[in-house]
């Protein structure tokens, strides 16, 4: 749910599409998100250089990553925070993509200047680059006794450029593995190969989000993407990759859309985010089954940043406001509405509270055994994100 | 001319055509200011970035002003098969958009003039589509094609045609419309058969529209991202280099190669339509 295609546009129109699939309230909360999220931004970026939100907090994070309450039309978490603070928070859904959206504030964080948002949720290898980059600030763990406290030990040391989360806290997990339609694929996808099966001949779709795709077939060939891998492993990659595209056996390679493919039927199996599935089984008859390969999947972090251009005032406001979700029981109901995996200790149980079908969801809390085939991708260095990128794109006819 | 004319002496010859320079040049300012701002401006910032080479540290989107025209031939040489590609497409698409347009503003600039209603009726629904975002129309021929159709060379030409058809027919329309009918009275009464007629007098007189619709189609064709694009009516072998730009400068943030791109997107269009209109002896659109 957190990946949207690339273009902002064509994202607009694939939420259009998805809310008519969702209920009319949340497309028309879309819409109102959208239009509040816009003149927000408006205003932010109108602060200027070196000033922040007024006594607020500016938030900008990834689309259905918060708690949303249908009936009311607010962010119940939210709003209880800004109670409890007195703090007004403007919550911005307009991450559509990590490229695009650095690239939108980007020459703000070369010059040191306010970017327009006190907080953003960058996907943990791009906040590697902005962290290697010196663009963002550190936190002050003073103010974060509940981080200090239950952030999930695996996570401390999960983003190699940032040990120790000093730069970034996450705020959600998204992990991908490989989905197939139960009753069309009765043997289901256990390893790599399943996917060139001649049945399943343009049936197939892998996501356009390089680490994700990438990553699952490095592992599926044997390799570990979060080890040692290099040109030769990635090769063998693409290798797999191109030979499966030019052959049609892949029909297509999507953005978040994916999970159009799968409502049609115009993908019968496909790298999928764990996420998209809960909530597509949901509105669909459990069509589907999401498994993490043995081989293994992948799991990434969004995490809180807060740019150099934000100001102390507005980064301890952040910080009182991240220590807030680091609450299980707040968290739990984060987790509730956005389904992916939760950063904080304690989740689980606090789920049994806040809706017991979803405590024991292995998607939403992964067993041990599943989380022994999580990967994260390594970090890469700049020219092996530059090469990498471009053969990637490259291989996607780019 | 006109303007001297009736001004009788020489001093006031002389004097004229200064004050009506002065006049034109006030006229013109707001316009010359925009064009400096709006396309001198980007055009020369373009430029500036298609020649930048990549910064010593190496980081993506990291690149220093330089004078790099080797950019130019790796652009070639990478891209060439997507240029390659969108020309073909935009060539076959408005093949066909002027097989099917022309007819069609036949019949409402000609056949159905003397019926007002009908004509606009007819106008309207050219138009109308119009009053729906490409994007959503585009999206909707996603679900109307066959799944096996969609991310074909086919769909993404079809989708070129439908979304550009109207830009070709109203052109060709607005030629027809004006076309004085007793001219082909006139062809008919001395004895030219209507293939003649239509060869010796519609054609010609309707030509202005037809490289005016053309043209208007064929441009935007080749640097069209939406339809190639695999949200909507292309695959992994159908991209064109509006596609290939697009995803250079937001993907992998190779600015240079992008604004390269571009720059050789535009050149090679300047040349067709420089000789295509020379060609087609319609110089005056330019």
């Amino acid at each position: 749910m957190a990946r949207q295609p690339q273009d902002p546009i064509v994202r607009d129109i694939v939420q259009m599409i998805r809310g008519a699939q969702l209920s009319r309230r949340q497309l028309l909360r879309g819409a109102a998100v959208g239009a509040a999220g816009a003149g927000t931004l408006g205003l932010a970026s109108c602060a200027g250089g070196g000033s922040s939100s007024g006594d607020g907090v500016v938030w900008g994070n990834w689309t259905y990553y918060l708690d949303y309450d249908e009936e009311s039309g607010s962010y119940p978490s939210l709003d209880r925070f800004m109670e409890e603070s007195g703090y007004e928070v403007d919550y911005i859904e307009d991450i559509d993509d990590n490229n695009t959206f650095y690239g939108k504030i980007k020459d703000q964080l070369e010059l040191g200047q306010y970017t327009g948002y006190d907080v953003v949720t960058f996907t943990d290898w791009m906040n590697g680059r902005i962290i290697q980059a010196e663009q963002v600030q550190e936190f002050d763990y003073a103010n974060l006794p509940n981080v200090q406290a239950n952030l999930v030990d695996a996570q401390w040391d999960a983003l190699d450029v940032d040990p120790g989360r000093k730069f970034s806290i996450p705020w959600q997990l998204p992990a991908s593995g490989w989905v197939w339609n139960t009753e069309a694929v009765p043997d289901g996808i256990k390893t790599l190969d399943d996917f060139l099966r001649p049945e399943l001949k343009g049936k197939v779709v892998v996501l356009s989000e390089m680490r994700d795709t990438v990553g699952m077939i490095l592992a599926g060939l044997g390799h570990d993407p979060s080890g040692d891998w290099g040109d030769a492993e990635f090769d063998e990659a693409m290798a797999w990759l191109d030979d499966a595209l030019k052959s049609g056996q892949i029909g297509n390679v999507k953005g978040n859309s994916y999970t159009q493919d799968l409502i049609s039927g115009d993908a019968l199996a496909a790298m999928a985010w764990s996420g998209d599935v809960i909530m597509l089984n949901a509105e669909n008859d459990n069509q589907w089954t999401l498994e993490i390969p043995e081989s293994g999947g992948m799991i990434a972090s969004d995490s809180f940043t807060v740019p150099n251009g934000t100001s102390a005032e507005a980064k301890a406001r952040v910080e009182e406001m991240i220590d807030y979700y680091y609450q299980p029981e707040v968290m739990a109901e984060v987790a509730d509405y956005v389904t992916y995996v939760p950063p904080v200790k304690g989740t689980q149980e606090a789920m049994r509270t806040v809706n017991p079908e979803n405590a024991d969801n292995p998607l939403i809390f992964p067993s041990e055994a599943d989380w022994e085939h999580l990967h994260s991708f390594r970090t890469l260095s700049a020219e092996e994100d530059k090469k990498y990128s471009t053969e990637f794109q490259n291989v996607l006819g780019l | 001319m006109a303007f001297t004319a009736f001004s009788g002496g020489t001093r006031a010859v002389e004097q004229a055509p200064k004050r009506k320079g002065w006049v034109a040049l006030l006229l013109l300012l707001p316009g010359i200011a925009y064009m400096l701002l709006f396309f001198v401006a980007p055009f020369v910032q373009l430029i500036l970035t298609s020649l930048q080479a990549p910064a010593d540290s190496g980081g993506i989107g990291q690149y220093v002003a330089a004078a790099q025209f080797s950019n130019y031939w790796a652009a070639l040489s990478e891209y060439w098969p997507q240029l390659l590609r969108s020309f073909g497409y935009a060539l076959i698409a408005t093949i066909v958009g002027l097989v099917i347009s022309y007819p069609l503003a036949y019949l409402i600039g000609v056949k159905v003039r003397s019926k007002p209603m009908l004509q606009g009726v007819l106008l309207i629904l050219v138009v109308a589509p119009f009053f729906i975002s490409f994007l959503l129309r585009t999206l909707a021929w996603k679900s109307i094609l066959p799944n096996e159709w969609i991310g074909t060379h086919f769909s993404v030409i079809f989708g070129l045609v439908y979304n550009f058809i109207p830009f070709m027919v109203l052109p060709m329309f607005s030629s027809l419309q004006a076309l004085d009918l007793r001219l082909l009275e006139a062809g008919s009464d001395l004895y030219a058969s209507p293939v003649t007629t239509f060869r010796r007098v519609t054609l010609p007189l309707s030509m202005p529209g037809i490289v005016s619709g053309t043209l208007l189609s064929f441009i935007p064709m080749s640097g069209d991202y939406v339809n190639a694009s695999r949200e909507f009516l292309g695959g992994t072998g159908t991209t064109m280099v509006g596609n290939v730009i697009e995803s250079n400068f937001l993907q992998t943030q190779n600015y240079p190669m992008a604004a390269t791109l571009s720059i050789i997107l535009m050149v090679i269009i300047l040349v067709i339509v420089a000789t295509y209109v020379r060609k087609s002896g319609a110089e005056d659109l330019l």
